[in-house]
């Protein structure tokens, strides 16, 4: 994908080619950022979930630069120690995310590897629903995890419900309402600035006692251009020194940063990190090509997004789901075909960051699982915890997390 | 088609078949759904077609629905006659073009596909054919943007030259199309180091689905039976390059072959397709993803059953299945259980407002492309494999929703380069209806061919900014019908498929 806008009038534009551009990965939704309000228990975190679809190679974002097998097995495309920002004696990132290191000194990023599902599909289609709607594949449940645990939580009536830019994820799908949108900018029906009034009053009234999704949304979208319109009609200025990059991840989390610093109780938010992360073919070395250069855009967007929380941060909780790892061995073709356990990466005033979390299970051929990485932490016992310690739903876990019970890994405070 | 009677000959067959079949549902108290009309012509024309105009559901209400189901499903349709005065019809690329296609793949831009993909739905008369060739298409999905000489080339002979044949040739022609091979890494697996992306989706999503009953072991020996299946990397054309084929035995669920050797390999690929194309619980998925399209987002399980076995009786053929199931009792009883996805209501939206192509769409497709994108369903433009979701609820989010409010006043307005602008006076007729209330109840039934329920009327007339009985001199009728139009394609009534 070549970028053709430079500026933000065409980030809408970007963010449409960009989701059609992911190549080869799961699930319905398009790049886009998705945030959802509701009432919320005081003292909640704000959590961001940031989506690598496509199935995200664990082993190039951190590799295990102390594994002899590792090497082995990728001989080349791995990212080699003296390439690695060094985390521990065993853990290194890739050095496209520098921009986290500061987060990762600071003690608020915090990594766990080898961490996976239960079930072990390498299908996308299958693995992300499952992870998205937080139950085994066999478990039929229709809703998202993130959507179990808003309304468990309680839905304060009169509060906004939901907002989102761009398609809604699947861990948002149930009842807790939600709106999707491309850009607080664009939230508005655009007639003629005197008809405003009387259209959005005329689509009120036909959407009106209508049943179905579609309806819903319409609905949904009439109370949010009510609601919202204050902060689409102001410009955002992030905070002084911030600068975002110029690309859709990082347009996103601006709009989503627009809207947690606004103070009207920003819940949840959700978005995809940029691109595919579907690497069949052509990796690339740590020092350049697909592997570096997406890395780069998520890592500088991302870092962006956290200075400008800048307080409030302390009460943010930003979490990286993917739907699998990929095989240990690199392909005929310079990448990696699908396998299973990855990495998840955590980061908050209320992380207790620094680390690498979870038991490295070896990359010898006799300690694969199946040719993959075997994860040896549920990804439910990361999310888990989040939802015990900082989401306000320790009492909870069992309705957002029906087939599995969470082991903390004392990551949260 | 024939020729076509005057319009306002076919309004009025239109409004005696509408009000004589239209049972109109709605309830003002409890949440109903959106009100659908029951007559079965006008169901059957909304959902075999990219939109129901007036004289296409004139055309079909003389001919009877199972003639002109008949029509659409003979025979290799023209389709460049829709695209003439287009400036699109010189686009397509014969296969013989594919090498120049690909060494000049910087000049074919995927949007001229998209164009001419949007313009047969929008302006052509094989609507039911177009409509199967989405369905196909989206089957055997193939991101477009980035090979997109490779993909046009796939449309044509792949998809459309297959569409009315059997699923099995089809599968086999995808499995040695350029588009394919390349979009999912077939095309550098070799015996040495396999690629499985290509095993797996032709398993997962081309045939026997993930519930089909196949295990990682029959990914890999699919991938190893594959290999050798590549593009000639000089021309752009298949090739079957036998040293890069694994050669020994090979088994996948319940088919096997010995393997053995290397200059036969392409048969052995071949082979495989076929068993997998034939495969019980593939005739299981395409004809669910039929019963999906053309009847119900939760397809009835007997009518599944029974295309299944329709598709299985007639060798793979398409064509009877699709047959079969227009015919069943559960698509005569299905009005309203489909809505309309951003494509099929963008393009019905052009339809019903009688738009025509400016002579110059090849060069202004751009601005329908970047429409459709912004609805977030553009054609091959949806990047993983899987294909455009058919359900509501995948499009039925506040961003689609209020991206279509936007394209409704967009498309009423003109302001679509390549779309042309709404005849007004076609649309209100002659003479223009004499009250606000009575120009509502008339493009009702041109742009969506029912009578408007109470709260629709009285809903577009706030939107007009105007009461039910006033009275309008001709001129004003028409600067009212554009604020109405743009409301009754932004209704729940418009999003009925």
């Amino acid at each position: 994908m070549t970028p053709e806008c430079q500026d933000l009038v065409c980030t809408r534009r970007r963010l449409l080619a960009g989701a059609g551009a992911l190549g080869g990965l799961g699930a319905l939704e398009l790049a886009a950022p998705r945030m959802a309000f509701a009432a919320t228990e005081a003292r909640t975190d704000l959590l961001v979930v940031i989506s690598l679809r496509g199935g995200a190679d664990g082993l190039s974002l951190v590799p295990p630069v102390a594994d002899a097998d590792y090497y082995r097995a990728r001989p080349g495309i791995a990212v080699h120690p003296s390439q690695a920002l060094r985390l521990d004696r065993h853990f290194g990132l890739h050095p496209s995310l520098a921009p986290l290191m500061p987060f990762w000194r600071s003690r608020q990023l915090a990594v766990v590897h080898a961490v996976g599902d239960s079930d072990g599909t390498r299908s996308h289609f299958e693995a992300t629903d499952a992870m998205e709607r937080g139950v085994n594949l066999s478990n039929s449940t229709p809703t998202g995890w993130v959507d179990r645990l808003m309304v468990a939580r309680g839905l304060r009536s009169g509060a906004f419900p939901a907002l989102s830019v761009g398609s809604p994820p699947g861990t948002l799908r149930g009842t807790a309402p939600d709106l999707s949108l491309w850009s607080l900018a664009d939230l508005r029906v655009q007639v003629p600035q005197a008809d405003t009034a009387r259209t959005e009053l005329a689509l009120h009234q036909m959407y009106d006692g209508v049943a179905g999704a579609n309806a819903v949304a319409a609905r949904e979208t009439l109370d949010a251009l009510r609601r919202l319109a204050p902060l689409r009609d102001k410009t955002y200025v992030p905070r002084a020194g911030v600068r975002y990059p110029d690309d859709t991840f990082s347009f996103g989390l601006s709009q989503i940063a627009a809207v947690a610093r606004a103070g009207i109780g920003l819940q949840v938010a959700a978005l995809d990190a940029p691109g595919s992360w579907d690497m069949h073919e052509g990796l690339g070395a740590p020092g350049s090509g697909w592997m570096h250069d997406q890395l780069g855009t998520f890592a500088r967007g991302l870092a962006a997004f956290l200075h400008d929380l800048g307080p409030l941060l302390s009460r943010t909780t930003v979490v990286t789901v993917s739907e699998f790892g990929r095989r240990v061995a690199q392909n005929g073709s310079g990448g990696v075909d699908h396998g299973h356990g990855s990495v998840m990466m955590v980061l908050g005033g209320g992380i207790v960051g620094g680390r690498v979390y979870g038991r490295w299970p070896g990359l010898a051929p006799a300690q694969l699982d199946n040719g993959d990485l075997r994860p040896t932490t549920d990804y439910r016992d990361v999310l888990g915890e989040l939802v015990a310690r900082r989401l306000g739903g320790a009492r909870v876990l069992k309705t957002v997390f029906p087939d599995h019970r969470p082991h903390e890994l004392g990551l949260a405070r | 088609m024939p020729v076509e009677p005057s319009r306002r000959a076919l309004l009025t067959t239109a409004v005696g078949g509408a009000v004589a079949g239209a049972a109109v549902v709605a309830s003002a108290r409890a949440e109903a759904a959106a009100p659908v009309a029951t007559d079965p012509v006008l169901h059957a024309v909304r959902r075999l077609s990219y939109g129901a105009t007036p004289s296409l559901v004139a055309h079909v209400r003389q001919v009877g629905v199972s003639a002109w189901v008949d029509q659409q499903l003979s025979g290799s349709p023209d389709v460049s006659a829709t695209l003439h005065g287009t400036g699109l019809a010189s686009l397509p690329l014969p296969p013989e073009q594919a090498a120049m296609a690909m060494n000049a793949v910087q000049h074919y831009g995927i949007t001229d596909l998209q164009a001419q993909t949007f313009a047969r739905a929008a302006f052509g008369d094989n609507q039911l054919y177009e409509l199967l060739v989405e369905l196909f298409s989206n089957h055997l999905s193939i991101y477009g943007p980035t090979f997109p000489a490779y993909k046009a080339v796939d449309d044509s002979q792949v998809i459309r030259k297959n569409v009315l044949g059997t699923f099995a040739d089809m599968l086999a022609a995808s499995a040695q199309s350029p588009a394919m091979l390349l979009y999912l890494n077939q095309a550098y697996s070799s015996g040495d180091n396999p690629n499985e992306n290509y095993a797996r989706e032709l398993l997962e999503l081309h045939t026997v689905g993930a519930d089909g009953g196949y295990h990682q072991r029959d990914v890999h020996q699919a991938a190893l039976t594959l290999t050798g299946l590549t593009v000639e990397p000089d021309t752009g054309v298949f090739q079957y390059r036998p040293e890069w084929h694994h050669v020994g035995p090979v088994r996948v669920m319940g088919w096997s072959h010995p393997n053995a050797d290397r200059d036969r390999g392409l048969d052995v690929a071949l082979s495989l397709i076929a068993y997998l194309a034939h495969h019980p619980r593939t005739a299981q998925r395409i004809a669910t993803k039929v019963v999906r399209r053309l009847v119900s987002d939760s397809p009835p399980p007997s009518l599944v059953a029974s295309s299944a076995a329709v598709y299985r009786a007639n060798g793979t053929a398409i064509v009877p299945v699709v047959k079969h199931v227009i015919s069943s009792r559960e698509f005569q009883q299905s009005a309203g259980q489909k809505s309309q996805r951003p494509f099929e209501w963008f393009a019905q939206c052009v339809r019903v407002l009688g738009l025509t192509p400016s002579p110059d769409l090849a060069a202004n497709g751009g601005a329908v492309v970047e429409a459709l994108r912004e609805l977030g369903q553009a054609p091959f433009a949806w990047s993983p494999p899987n294909g455009y979701p058919d359900t509501a609820v995948a499009y039925a989010s506040t961003a689609t929703m209020l991206a279509r409010w936007n394209a409704a006043q967009a498309l009423v307005h003109g302001s679509i380069a390549g779309l042309g602008k709404p005849d007004v006076t076609t649309l209100l007729g002659t003479p223009a209806p004499a009250t606000a209330g009575a120009c509502v109840d008339r493009l009702a039934l041109v742009l969506l061919g029912i009578r408007p329920r109470a709260a629709l009327k009285r809903a577009v007339l706030t939107g007009a900014g105007l009461t039910a009985g006033r009275v309008l001199t001709p001129t004003q009728a028409q600067s009212a019908a554009l604020p109405m139009a743009a409301l009754l394609l932004s209704s729940p009534e418009a999003l009925v498929r």
